[in-house]
C-alpha cells in the first residue's frame, strides 16, 4: 500500500512542472516506467478473459520501445493499464505494478490519476475522433488541456496551444486554432491530436496504432514528426504497432507479445536479425517482403487461441513447429543474449537459425 | 497471352445532391478515364492511397455501380450493354470479396445454407458427382440428388480453402476473421468464376493469417485458372501477388507496369513517394524518401494540369497547364509524367 505522504509528495511532484527532465529522477532509477508482472483480467459472461497476464516491461528516458502482436494479444489492455483507464469492472487489476519515476501507478487514487494523464503521460489512438471533441474547436481543446494542468493565463495558453500546432506542422496555425475536427483531413486531424497530447509536454507518450489508418505517404509524415517530437521533448515513446517495417524504421527497442504474454523482447537490430522465439521467427518468415521473391508465404498454422481457452503451459504450443513435450511447462523469460529475452525452451536453438530458414 | 478483361476509359462521376428538392450540385469524380487490361489467370494490382477510386473502379467493372461512361470487355463480352439477364448470367463467372467478408454474410444463415444457395439457383458445378461419399450415406434416398450434389459441392468448397465439411452447420459468427475471409473465398468461388475482384481482401488480417490467405489465392489461381483484380495498399502484399501493378492517383492511372518493373524502376514521383514510404522491416534500413507535402486534393474539384503537381516534389509550371498522357516508355511501362528525366535519376535511389 501507498501511505498518505507518498501520494502528497507526489503530487507536490507533478504540480512541479521541471519535473519531467528533472535528472534527480533518473538517477534514482534509470527507468521512466517499469512494469512488473502485470495482470489485467476481464469478467466476461463468458468466463475470465486473462488478457495480459504477467507482463513486465521497462522503458528508459528518451528511448521508443515498440510492442508489436496480432490483434487481442493484450497491447491495447496493457497500454489502458499504464493510465488506468480501463472500466472496473469488467476488468481488474489482478496483479503487479506499474511503477512511475518509482510510484505504482496502480495505487494512486482515481484523482491522482487525472493528474497523471495528459500531463506527465499523453495517449494517442488510431482515431483521432476518440480524443478530440467535434463540437469545439481545436484552439478550444488544447487550451482546455493545458489549463487543466496548468495554472496559465488565457493568453499564455493560447500561445502555447499555437505554437503546439505549428511544431506538430499545421499550416497557418492561427487560422486552424478556431477551426472544429470535421473540417481538417485524416492527416491533420491526427496531428491535432498529438499537439493536443503534447502541449503539456509529457515524458511519456504512449501511441496506440497512431498510423494504422493512414495512407503509407502520411503515415511516413506522422512517424517522422512523432520522432522529432520526441527528441524536441525528450520523451519516452511506447509505439503499439503490428506493423514490423514500423518498428524497424522508428523503436529502440520492441517488446513481442502473444496471447497476453511478452515472448519475446530485445534491442530491435538483436530482434530483426535473430529472432529467438519460434513466434516471431514465424512472423518474419510469413511476411511478404519488397526484396525477395516467394511463391508461397511460409505460415504459422492455425490461429490466435481464444482467450477464455489459453493452452496450459507456452500458450504458442499449439501452433509452433518446435513444440515438445516440456512446453506443456511454462517457460520463462529469460535473457538469452546480453538485453535479449525470450520465453521458449528452444530459444538458443532458434537464436541460432538464420532469420528466414527453418 | 488473350486479355480477359479489357477496360477502356472508365469513368465514374457520383452526383452530389444538396437542397431540399435535391438538385446536382457536383460530381465527385471517383474514376476519370482508366484503362487497363488483365490477361486471363494474371494478378493485377490497383494501388493508391484512400478515395483514389480503386473500389469504384472494382465495382464500376462488375456493375455493382452504374459507371458513367467507358467500356468494359469481359471474356469477349461488352459489360456495359448487356440486358439485366445476360448481366446476371455474367455476374457468376465475375465475383468479389471484401477486406470484412462478415459485413457480406448474412448471420443468420449457416455457412451450407449460404454455399448451397447460389449452387442450386445457377446449377453450377452439380454435373459431375463425386462418389466418395455416396456408400454410408443412408438418408440420401430422402434428398432429391440435385440437393445431395450440391452439399458433396459444398463440402469440396470448403475442404478447397482449407476449412472443414464439420463446419458446414456453422453460423459466420462462430468463425474466426482469417476463417471468414475463407468463407467469403469459398463463396466467390462457388459459382466457378473466371475473374475475381479482392479489395482488401486480406488488409484487415494479422500477418501470420494474411500469409494463409495469400497462398490460398496463389494456390487457386494455379488451380481454376483465376484472374484477379487485386486491390490493396499494402506494397509488400502488392508485390508479392501481382503480375502487374497500376498506380491510380485521384481517379486516375499515373503509372503502369509489370511487378518487377515497377519496384526496380518507378517513374512517376507520386509512385516513388508511395513506394519510397513503405516502411520495411529491415532494421537501419533508412532509405532515400520522396517527402509529400500535404493531402490528397478533392476529386470533387481535382487540381487542372497533372492532377499531382499540388504534391509533386518535382513539378513545374508546365504540369500546372496541360495533363500529361500516360505514355509507353518502355515494354509495358506506361507513365503520364512530362518530369521523367529527372524523376528517373531518383528511381533507383528510393529502393
Ligand atoms: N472491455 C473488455 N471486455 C472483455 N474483454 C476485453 C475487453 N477489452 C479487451 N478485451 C480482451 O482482451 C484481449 C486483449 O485485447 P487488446 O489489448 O485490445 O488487444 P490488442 O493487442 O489487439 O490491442 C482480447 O482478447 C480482448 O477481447
Ligand atoms: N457512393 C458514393 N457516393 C459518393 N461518393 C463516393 C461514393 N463511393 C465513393 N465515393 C467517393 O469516390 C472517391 C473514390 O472512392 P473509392 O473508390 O472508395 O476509393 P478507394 O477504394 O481507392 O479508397 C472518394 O472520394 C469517395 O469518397
Ligand atoms: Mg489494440
Ligand atoms: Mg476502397
Amino acid at each position: 500500500m501507498i501511505s498518505k505522504s507518498q501520494i502528497s509528495n507526489f503530487k507536490s511532484q507533478i504540480s512541479n512542472q521541471e519535473l519531467p527532465n528533472d535528472p534527480q529522477s533518473s538517477i534514482l532509477d534509470p527507468q521512466l516506467l517499469r512494469i512488473s508482472d502485470l495482470r489485467v483480467y476481464f469478467h466476461t459472461d463468458n468466463g475470465l478473459v486473462q488478457a495480459v497476464d504477467g507482463v513486465s516491461l521497462q522503458i528508459t528516458a528518451g528511448e521508443t520501445l515498440g510492442l508489436v502482436g496480432e490483434s487481442g494479444c493484450g497491447k491495447s489492455v496493457t497500454a489502458y493499464s499504464i493510465l488506468k483507464l480501463l472500466p472496473v469492472p469488467p476488468a481488474e487489476y489482478a496483479g503487479g505494478e506499474i511503477n512511475f519515476r518509482g510510484e505504482n501507478l496502480l495505487a494512486l487514487s482515481e484523482r491522482a490519476m487525472r493528474r497523471v494523464r495528459g500531463n506527465l503521460i499523453s495517449m494517442i489512438f488510431q482515431e483521432p475522433m476518440s480524443s478530440l471533441n467535434p463540437i469545439m474547436s481545436i484552439g478550444a481543446q488544447i487550451t482546455e488541456a493545458i489549463r487543466e494542468h496548468r495554472k496559465a493565463p488565457r493568453r499564455e495558453s493560447r500561445e502555447i496551444a499555437i505554437d503546439m500546432l505549428r511544431r506538430v506542422r499545421i499550416p497557418s496555425p492561427e487560422t486552424r486554432f478556431h477551426e472544429y475536427p470535421h473540417q481538417l483531413s485524416g492527416g491533420m486531424k491526427q496531428r491535432a491530436m498529438i499537439a493536443m497530447a503534447l502541449v503539456c509536454r509529457p515524458s511519456l507518450l504512449i501511441a496506440d496504432e497512431p498510423t494504422t489508418a493512414l495512407d503509407v505517404t502520411i503515415q511516413a509524415q506522422i512517424l517522422e514528426l512523432l520522432n522529432e517530437l520526441q527528441r524536441e521533448l525528450n520523451m519516452s515513446v511506447i509505439l503499439i504497432t503490428h506493423d514490423l517495417g514500423v518498428v524497424a524504421e522508428t523503436c529502440d527497442r520492441v517488446a513481442v507479445m502473444y496471447a497476453g504474454k511478452i515472448v519475446e523482447s530485445a534491442q530491435v537490430a538483436s530482434l530483426f536479425e535473430t529472432p529467438k522465439h519460434p513466434y516471431t521467427h514465424g512472423l518474419f518468415r510469413s511476411l511478404p517482403t519488397l526484396t525477395e521473391k516467394k511463391k508461397q508465404l511460409a505460415v504459422i498454422p492455425g490461429a490466435v487461441p481464444s482467450p477464455l481457452d489459453f493452452p496450459s503451459g507456452c500458450r504458442f504450443r499449439t501452433r509452433c513447429s518446435f513444440v515438445q513435450e516440456i512446453c506443456k511447462q511454462e517457460p520463462v523469460l529469460r535473457e538469452i543474449a546480453p538485453n535479449h529475452f525470450a520465453a521458449c525452451h528452444f530459444a538458443e536453438e532458434v537464436g541460432n537459425l538464420a532469420r528466414g530458414s527453418v | 497471352m488473350e486479355d480477359i478483361l479489357i477496360v477502356e476509359n472508365l469513368v465514374k462521376h457520383y452526383p452530389i445532391r444538396k437542397g431540399v428538392v435535391p438538385k446536382t450540385v457536383g460530381y465527385v469524380r471517383a474514376v476519370d478515364g482508366v484503362s487497363f487490361s488483365i490477361p486471363r489467370g494474371k494478378t493485377l494490382s490497383l494501388v493508391g492511397e484512400s478515395g483514389c477510386g480503386k473500389t469504384t473502379t472494382g465495382r464500376a467493372i462488375l456493375r455493382l455501380v452504374e459507371p458513367t461512361s467507358g467500356r468494359v470487355i469481359f471474356d469477349g463480352r461488352d459489360v456495359f450493354s448487356l440486358g439485366e439477364r445476360e448481366m446476371r448470367r455474367l455476374r457468376r463467372e465475375m465475383q468479389i470479396i471484401f477486406q470484412d467478408p462478415y459485413g457480406s454474410l448474412n448471420p443468420r444463415m449457416t455457412v451450407g445454407a449460404m454455399l448451397e444457395e447460389p449452387i442450386l439457383v445457377h446449377g453450377i458445378g452439380l454435373d459431375k458427382e463425386s462418389n466418395d461419399d455416396s456408400s454410408d450415406q443412408p438418408k440420401a434416398s430422402a434428398l432429391t440428388s440435385r440437393r445431395r450434389r450440391a452439399r458433396q459441392r459444398v463440402a469440396e468448397l470448403l475442404n478447397l480453402v482449407g476449412l472443414s465439411p464439420e463446419h458446414t452447420s456453422r453460423y459466420p459468427h462462430e468463425f474466426s476473421g482469417g476463417q471468414r475471409q475463407r468463407l467469403g473465398i469459398a463463396r466467390a468461388l462457388a459459382l466457378q468464376p473466371k475473374l475475381i475482384v479482392c479489395d482488401e481482401a486480406v488488409s484487415a488480417l494479422d500477418v501470420s493469417i494474411q500469409a494463409q490467405i495469400l497462398n490460398l489465392l496463389r494456390e487457386l489461381q494455379d488451380q481454376f485458372d483465376l484472374t484477379y483484380l487485386f486491390i490493396a495498399h499494402d506494397l509488400a502484399v502488392v508485390k508479392h501477388i501481382s503480375d502487374r501493378i497500376a498506380v491510380m492517383y485521384l481517379g486516375e492511372i499515373v503509372e503502369e507496369a509489370d511487378t518487377d518493373e515497377m519496384f526496380a524502376r518507378p517513374l512517376h514521383p507520386y509512385t516513388q513517394a508511395l513506394l519510397s514510404s513503405i516502411p520495411i522491416p529491415v532494421p537501419r534500413g533508412k532509405r532515400e524518401r520522396v517527402r509529400l507535402e500535404g493531402d490528397v486534393p478533392t476529386p470533387i474539384d481535382p487540381p487542372a494540369g497533372c492532377r499531382f503537381h499540388t504534391r509533386c516534389p518535382i513539378a513545374i509550371d508546365e504540369c500546372k497547364l496541360a495533363k500529361p498522357p500516360l505514355i509507353e516508355i518502355g515494354t509495358g511501362h506506361r507513365v503520364a509524367c512530362i518530369r521523367t528525366d529527372v524523376s528517373a535519376d531518383l528511381a533507383p535511389k528510393i529502393r
